[in-house]
């Protein structure tokens, strides 16, 4: 018996693809600026694990959800830059669609008190 | 220090992507401006820079799990169709491409070392001679080299096309390549192309597979100069179109000193039967036997050269055993056996069936055979064996695989 991964964890591991074409979809960011963007927006509740944050924005590229290019930032290195393609932003809506339709799902089961059938 | 730790991670996780360029590039450089970021966060919220950069290095976790992550998202099953079929498609163009830059190389080198020798030859009073060995099985080599070049180009192209589209390392791709194409190209070569051969085209053939995993494995990470449609053709065209023109102007002069050769007088029939180097063979058949057969022929068809040879006077052969079709070597341009020919390269019994002697022997399975010449001996009732019918002859080539070359007697 190995110690239990905290909920969130698990949560996020399969939920990080959706989140991150959730703050993407607000327009280009770099791979930093998501991880920050993600971490704020959930108010601290999400801090995605940064060495999975690179491989699934390189997934969502390989899969034409995403579309990069690189640009010198105003200070710094030049970052590469993220942003939602027309089967991104079809994909985001269908993860949000199946995300909302599990998360009821799940409240009707754990608090049928509260969501009323 | 600190940057030391940075450095080292980022070789760490570029050594472990298995990327081609510029894709290993691109990662390293992304995720060098990640940690920067992090960097500088963590000294505004007031952490030392050592601790800074161990944080931001600590959140991006171990370099082997990142770059995993990183080449499981690239090398996608997609991306590998994508490079098979995109390696194929190069490697077709390249083996167009290089075949044709090979022709114009062979034709070019040829045809400048034909016009030197041409131009030495009238200048000395020499004549000069390719090394004794077909010339169908020098046109054989040129082919095979220019193949040979075009196997080089299709390699890397392939090489290159197929590590670019499927994402993954030029060298890996190479090996495979290597490997399976030079595995694929060996067995054809050795077992499957039957061509005619001599040792310049052996050695071509052999350089088919050679040059493609040359092609497949060497300085394959590097951009190799842009060849165009363009640059292919005019190269191509000067290769093959000023040689030509240069041939054309000495062809009056080669042609005269070609008819000259294989002539000369004899002033005995020993001295003709000594020149044609049939002394070697055996004996002239007694004057008696000079009617024994009407009418002759041969006939030479796919490397097999039949006799059939019409008794007259089936008397004459009475006392006659052993008879035997013999293919001897001669020159390259005439049926004159040469001197140190101690036996036929090629023998069989006849069979003599209704009044005809029919006998039949390969002449192109030996090599080093540019021509031949058909007697038919026999042992006489004296004991001696004697050439009762030849020479006849001809042009022949060794024709089979490089396998059966090697093999040969």
């Amino acid at each position: 018996m190995g110690t239990p991964r905290p909920l969130g964890a698990e949560l996020q591991k399969g939920t990080t693809p959706m989140l991150v074409l959730s703050v993407i979809g607000d327009g280009e960011l770099y791979g930093y600026d998501i991880a920050r963007r993600i971490h704020e927006r959930s108010g601290g509740a999400f801090a995605p694990s940064e060495g999975s944050l690179y491989p699934t924005l390189h997934r969502l590229e390989a899969d034409g959800a995403l579309e990069a290019t690189w640009r010198a930032g105003e200070q710094g290195p030049r970052r590469r830059y993220y942003r939602l393609t027309e089967r991104g932003q079809r994909l985001l809506a269908d993860n949000l669609a199946q995300w909302s339709a599990f998360s009821r799902g799940i409240a009707r089961v754990a608090r049928p008190d509260v969501s009323g059938g | 220090m600190a940057e030391q730790r940075t450095t080292d991670y980022l070789a760490a996780v570029r050594a472990r992507l298995g990327l081609p360029e510029p894709w290993a590039s691109e990662v390293r450089e992304e995720v060098a401006a990640h940690l920067a970021d992090a960097v500088q966060d963590g000294l505004a919220n007031g952490l030392s820079a050592d601790g800074a950069e161990r944080a931001a290095i600590e959140r991006l976790g171990p370099p082997e799990d990142l770059a995993a992550g990183l080449r499981a998202a690239h090398q996608t099953p997609r991306r590998l169709a994508a490079g098979i079929a995109g390696g194929a498609t190069a490697a077709l163009g390249g083996a167009l491409g290089g075949t044709v830059i090979g022709y114009g190389l062979v034709i070019a080198i040829a045809s400048v070392a034909i016009l030197v020798g041409t131009l030495l030859g009238r200048a000395t009073g020499i004549r000069l001679e390719v090394p004794g060995t077909p010339s169908m099985g020098w046109t054989a080599a040129a082919a095979a080299s220019a193949v040979a070049a075009g196997a080089l180009l299709a390699a890397r192209r392939a090489t290159r096309a197929a590590a670019l589209r499927s994402r993954r390392e030029t060298r890996a791709i190479g090996r495979w390549l290597a490997l399976a194409g030079t595995t694929a190209l060996a067995a054809i070569v050795l077992f499957g192309a039957r061509v005619v051969l001599s040792w310049p085209s052996v050695l071509a053939m052999v350089a088919i597979p050679v040059a493609f995993a040359a092609g497949a494995l060497v300085a394959t990470d590097r951009a190799g100069p842009r060849i165009g449609r363009r640059a292919v053709l005019v190269v191509f065209a000067t290769c093959v179109a000023v040689p030509t023109l240069g041939l054309l102007a000495l062809t009056t002069a080669v042609g005269t000193q070609l008819q000259s050769v294989g002539s000369g007088p004899y002033d005995s029939i020993d001295a003709l039967w000594t020149a044609q180097g049939l002394d070697v063979v055996g004996r002239p058949a007694p004057a008696s036997m000079a009617d024994v057969f009407g009418d002759t022929g041969y006939r030479l068809e796919g490397g097999v050269a039949t006799a059939n040879l019409g008794i007259a006077k089936p008397a004459l052969l009475a006392g006659w055993g052993d008879l035997r079709l013999e293919a001897w070597r001669t020159g390259s341009t005439d049926l004159v056996i040469q001197p140190g020919e101690t036996a036929p390269f090629a023998a069989a019994p006849v069979e003599v069936q209704d009044g005809v002697v029919t006998g039949a022997v390969r002449v192109d399975a030996t090599r080093d055979v540019e021509m031949f010449g058909l007697l038919l001996t026999g042992i006489g009732p004296d004991g001696v064996r004697s050439v009762l019918w030849g020479p006849n002859g001809g042009q022949t080539a060794f024709r089979g695989t490089v396998w059966d070359w090697l093999t040969a007697p």
